[in-house]
Formats: C-alpha cells, structure tokens, sequence
C-alpha cells in the first residue's frame, strides 16, 4: 500500500478510544436537530480546518471551504450561499476575517462564527461589527464547536 | 554743689582724654613738624608702637611707607603755606605701615587743629584690611553669582507689592519673551503663562504671600515667538522694615531642553511598552495556533488510525515535522527559511545523513507560513517514502529539484519530487490520509496544486505554488 490510508473497520476499542470526541453523541444528547445546512469554513490553516470540517461533517452539515483568504471566502459566499461561516480572523495574504465577515453580512446576509486565537477584547470588539453568532477561541474543542454550530443555526432552541 | 571753672576744666579734658583712650579707631596727632603728639591705644594696637614708643616720633617715619613720606612731608608743608590740603577733611584709604614693617591698608580723616598758634593736625585711622576682604568677597560672590546665573541661563526677577510692577534682567526678559522697554506687572506675566498651569501657579504664590514662604514649581509659559516653553520658578517673599510682606524675588530657569528630552524619553517608554505588548499579543496568537493545529493533528490522526500503536507513530511524526518547521525559523527569528535547508531537515531525520537524497534548484527563501505548511507536506511524502517508497530500501533514489516560474507580477514555485529505485508501485484503490494531507496543504493553505502519481517505478508528485515577490531570491 503506498501512502496512508484512511482505516478500515474501526475495532471496537480503538471506537472507545475516540468515541469520547465524536461531536455527533454530543448533538444526540441534547437531541436537537436540524436539516442540513451549508457551512463556510474560512481558515488558512490546515489542521484546524480539517478539525472544523470534521465536526461540520458529523453534525451533517455540508462543508464549503475551506478559503484560506477573504478574497476567496467572500468569493464562495456569494457563489454558495452558505448558512453560517466559521470565520477566522488572520488570514492568507494578509487578509483579514473581519473584514470578509462584515462584507458577507452586509452583502448576502449571511452571518458568522468567529474561531480565532484572537480572543482578546480589541479584536471581540472589531468582530462586533460583523454581528457574528459567537466567538470561539483557538484551539477549541469539538464539544464546544459544534454546540456553537447548532446554537448558531436555531437561534431558538436553548 | 557746683563746680569750680578749673574742676570743670579738668573734667572736660578727663572726658576728652577717657575718650580718645577708648576710641575704636587710632587717633594721632602730629604738630607742624609731622611729630606726634597723641598716640592712643588704637592706635598701639593698629601699628604696634606704644604710646611712649610714638610720641616724639616723625609720624612719616614711624607708620607712612617710604615712598609716600615726601609726598606727605610736601603736602604738609603746602598746606601750612597756603592753608590747601586736598587730602584733609574727608576719608581717604591709604597704605600704612605697622612696626613689624609689614603694609597695610588704612581709612584715614585728617582734620586740622589750631590752638592759638599752634597748627595740629588729627588723623582718625581705621584697619581697612578686614573691610577691604570683605568688599573683595561681596564683588567676587556677585561676580561668581552672575556667573552662575548667566550659566544657568536663570532669569532674575523682583515683585513689588504696593506698586505692582516687577522688575527683571534681561535673561528674564528673553525668556518670557518681554521686550527691554516693556513694562511687566502681575497681570503681564500672569497672562504669559500656560493656562494648563495657570491657576496653579497662582494658588503656588497666594500661598507663598499668605505665609510668607516661598515656592517651587516647574511650568509652561506660551513664549510669543517660541511657544510652549518649560521653566523652573523659585520665589521667595521679600519684607519690609517692619517685617510685613513687601513683595517676592526669584529666580527662572528654562528647563525645555530637559522637559522635551524627558518627553521623549516618556513616549519612548510608551512605545517600548507597545511594541511589546503587540509581541506579546503575537506570541500569545501563534502559541494558541500551534495549540490549535497539534490538538487537530492528534484528533484527526487519532480518526485515522488503525490502533494506538499507529497512533502513536503518526501523531509523534507530524507533531516532530511541526517542531523541526519551528526550529528552521526560530533560527532565522522567524523572518524566513532557506527552502533546501527546509527539505533537509524534514528528510534527513534521525541521523538518517547518509539517505540517497538529492536536491537541486535556486536558492529560495520561504516566509514563515510557507516553510510551516510545506514542511508538513515534505514529511508526509517523506514518511510515505520511507515506509514504502524509495526510501525503503538501500538502492532507492529520491530527487527533489524545483524551480520558480510565472512573471512579473506573479512567481510560482514549481516542485518536483521524484522517487525511483524503489519497491513496485501499485496505486491504492481510494485516497489515503497522507495524500489528503499533501494536496490539501497545497491547495487549500497555501493556494497551489498538487498532483501525485504513483507509478510502477515510484511515486512522483508535481507541486506549484504561488509565492510573493519577496519571498524568494533567485
């Protein structure tokens, strides 16, 4: 076999091992559901995306994305029309997130999920004006995010 | 009971005498010929002859020094000629000798005397050596005092109370730009002042008046040609004969080159302080990011693994590839990375030196987020090589040459890894985790393509690049 695959069947210990992390029991316990949305996942950095695809995936949602600049996020907003966009706030090329964020809602009204390592107040305080759903500070774990997620896309379950 | 005229006679002349005898100054009286006729004991005690040692004795010999005594003894003679004697009737200073023969300086009055017809002259004399040190200390204190004040650049100022007007040299002047001719009262300088320091400047001195002290203070004054000037004021209160507060004296430094120097010095400060706080932020940001990407490296290849085991070597292997992309830049304080030292230190691992691994291309400097990105995506094809390519076994060849292509506007890097020598290569039937890893770092962190091929001789991958402009040097 050249290059690693994914793994076969997932033997049951190796399940328990992880299962602990799999945002899909957490939803199922709160048992809120929701149809499947479109989710824009905006993050120059590949693992944190591949974490964020993963919990987008889990929940059953569809992933778009991920952009690793504002130019190209804004760019698949427009094209997609996603529900939400997992925002983060530095970006490739020097771009910005908060920018791309406020330009997306104002444009298609699509609003976002800020997950950054910028958890200080001045950058909260930019943010604000992309009336983002929350705030999610790096590194973040799948619990958190995906209760984020769901909190975002039914504003009226509690 | 009254006195005779003979006893109060007599009683006169023993006040006179008791007098004389107990003048502080030297009282001397010479006759026409210059010979003393009364010594007192000042006058023992300022020239040291006795009484009975002077009297007798030529005057001009005795405490007049050498070259004066014609002068005197022609003077004298003039003046009992024709009755002109410029030097008589008012104080004159002069050098005089003492009996130890050393010189000193006298205040003389000479008045004369007649008495029927007998001509006298009396010379009151006082030691002027004490007074003349002290006048030379006063005129070299004031000489060292305007020295001073002239270093200092102090300005020297005098209030008057009752009339309201204040007096200043002209150091003063220039510095609270007043005109020579300009008159200055209360009010004038009151108005020059900085009204962020107005009032309590003013508060300083009603203070100082009222309990008559003095004050201290550092301010700003509004120059009419320099502007915002800095001064250190001192006043003190000056009083009258009666002891009441008759007005106030100071003095005014310009202290603007130290207050400016010490500004700046503050917004120094402040900047340093900033400068760290955004390295602070910075440092904070990507330690969170690195937190970020290791805790999503052992999750997903926690996903991705057959048993703790495979876990274990994977995630260890990424997270190692992670800190050797740290190192590369930390060596480099994170401004860059030469792209075929990147290469090396992500293949060459463990010592491996000797691996048949070559490279080949111009040098190229990678910016921070480049180097990271691309040395996890070398140690995933390196860790694929190794485990199954051509790395594998001892006849198996890697190359990896690049180059960089595009134009003016846009550079690319262009990427060629090329495995030969190796076991067979069959293609696996569904994209793998590692290939994933590979292209999607490519292509979605650092907006290039990639393309692998596993060929039967071994597996090669093409990847491209965007770059910007300052990233490489060819």
């Amino acid at each position: 076999m050249i290059l690693e695959t994914s793994p076969r069947a997932v033997g049951p210990r190796t399940a328990a091992v992880w299962e602990r992390f799999d945002p899909r029991l957490d939803r199922s316990r709160r048992e809120s559901s929701s149809a499947k949305q479109k989710i824009l996942i905006v993050d120059d950095e590949l693992w944190a995306a591949l974490d964020m695809e993963w919990v987008v995936q889990t929940l059953g949602h569809q992933v778009i994305g991920p952009a690793a600049t504002a130019e190209k996020a804004i760019e698949l907003a427009e094209r997609t029309r996603p529900n939400l966009v997992l925002m983060d706030i530095r970006l490739a090329d020097n771009s910005d997130g908060v920018a791309a964020a406020i330009e997306i809602r104002q444009r298609f009204d699509i609003p976002s999920l800020f997950v950054s390592a910028h958890g200080d107040a001045i950058s909260r305080n930019r943010a604000a004006a992309a009336r983002p759903l929350g705030f999610i500070e790096k590194p973040f774990s799948p619990e958190s995010l995906s209760r984020a997620i769901e909190a975002a896309l039914n504003p009226d379950v509690s | 009971m009254g006195l005779s005229l003979a006893e109060a006679v007599g009683q006169s002349q023993a006040i006179a005498s008791a007098v004389v005898a107990a003048a502080f100054d030297a009282i001397i009286t010479i006759d026409h010929r210059g010979l003393i006729v009364e010594w007192n004991s000042a006058a023992e005690r300022i020239f040291g002859y006795r009484c009975s040692e002077a009297i007798g004795r030529e005057m001009a010999d005795l405490i007049i020094p050498p070259q004066l005594r014609e002068a005197h003894r022609t003077g004298m003679m003039h003046y009992l000629a024709d009755s002109v004697g410029p030097i008589l009737g008012r104080l004159i200073e002069m050098p005089a000798l003492r009996a130890d023969g050393t010189e000193f300086r006298i205040e003389l009055y000479i008045t004369p005397i007649s008495i029927g017809e007998c001509r006298l002259f009396t010379g009151f004399a006082r030691d002027a050596t004490e007074h003349k040190a002290a006048e030379t200390a006063l005129k070299k204190n004031e000489a060292r005092l305007r020295l001073a004040l002239d270093a200092s650049g102090a300005g020297v100022w005098s209030w008057d109370r009752a009339g309201g007007l204040i007096t200043a040299d002209e150091a003063y002047r220039t510095m609270y730009g007043f005109a020579a001719d300009e008159t200055i009262d209360y009010a004038t300088w009151e108005a020059r002042l900085h009204p962020d320091d107005r009032e309590l400047l003013k508060r300083q001195v009603e203070e100082c008046l009222r309990a008559g002290s003095q004050w201290l203070e550092e301010f700003r004054i509004l120059h009419p040609k320099l502007g915002r000037r800095w001064l250190a004021g001192l006043g003190r209160v000056l009083r009258d004969a009666e002891g009441r507060v008759s007005g106030m004296t100071g003095i005014n430094i310009d202290i603007t080159a130290r207050k400016v120097a010490e500004e700046a010095v503050v917004t120094e400060r402040k900047q340093a302080q900033e400068a760290q706080r955004l390295l602070i932020d910075e440092l904070n940001h990507r330690v969170k990011n690195t937190l970020m990407t290791v805790q999503a490296m052992a999750e997903q290849t926690l996903r991705k693994s057959k048993d703790p085991a495979h876990f274990v070597e994977s995630f260890r292997g990424r997270l190692r590839a992670l800190s050797r992309a740290h190192d590369s830049l930390m060596r480099r304080t994170w401004s860059g990375v030469d792209f075929e030292s990147l290469i090396r230190e992500q293949l060459l691992v463990d010592a491996d030196q000797d691996a048949p691994i070559t490279c080949s291309g111009p040098d190229i400097q990678l910016k921070p987020r480049e180097a990271v990105h691309l040395g996890l995506v070398l140690h995933e094809l390196g860790t694929n090589a190794r485990k199954y390519g051509a790395l594998k076994v001892p006849k198996g060849r890697l190359s990896v040459s690049w180059s960089l292509a595009g134009d003016s506007a846009r550079h690319y890097l262009e990427i060629k890894w090329v495995e030969t020598g190796g076991p067979v290569v069959s293609p696996p039937t569904r994209q793998g985790f590692g290939t994933l890893l590979i292209e999607r770092g490519i292509k979605d962190s650092l907006g290039g393509e990639a393309r692998i091929v596993f060929a039967p001789t071994g597996v090669t991958c093409e990847m491209r690049l965007p770059l910007p402009q300052a990233v490489h040097s060819a």
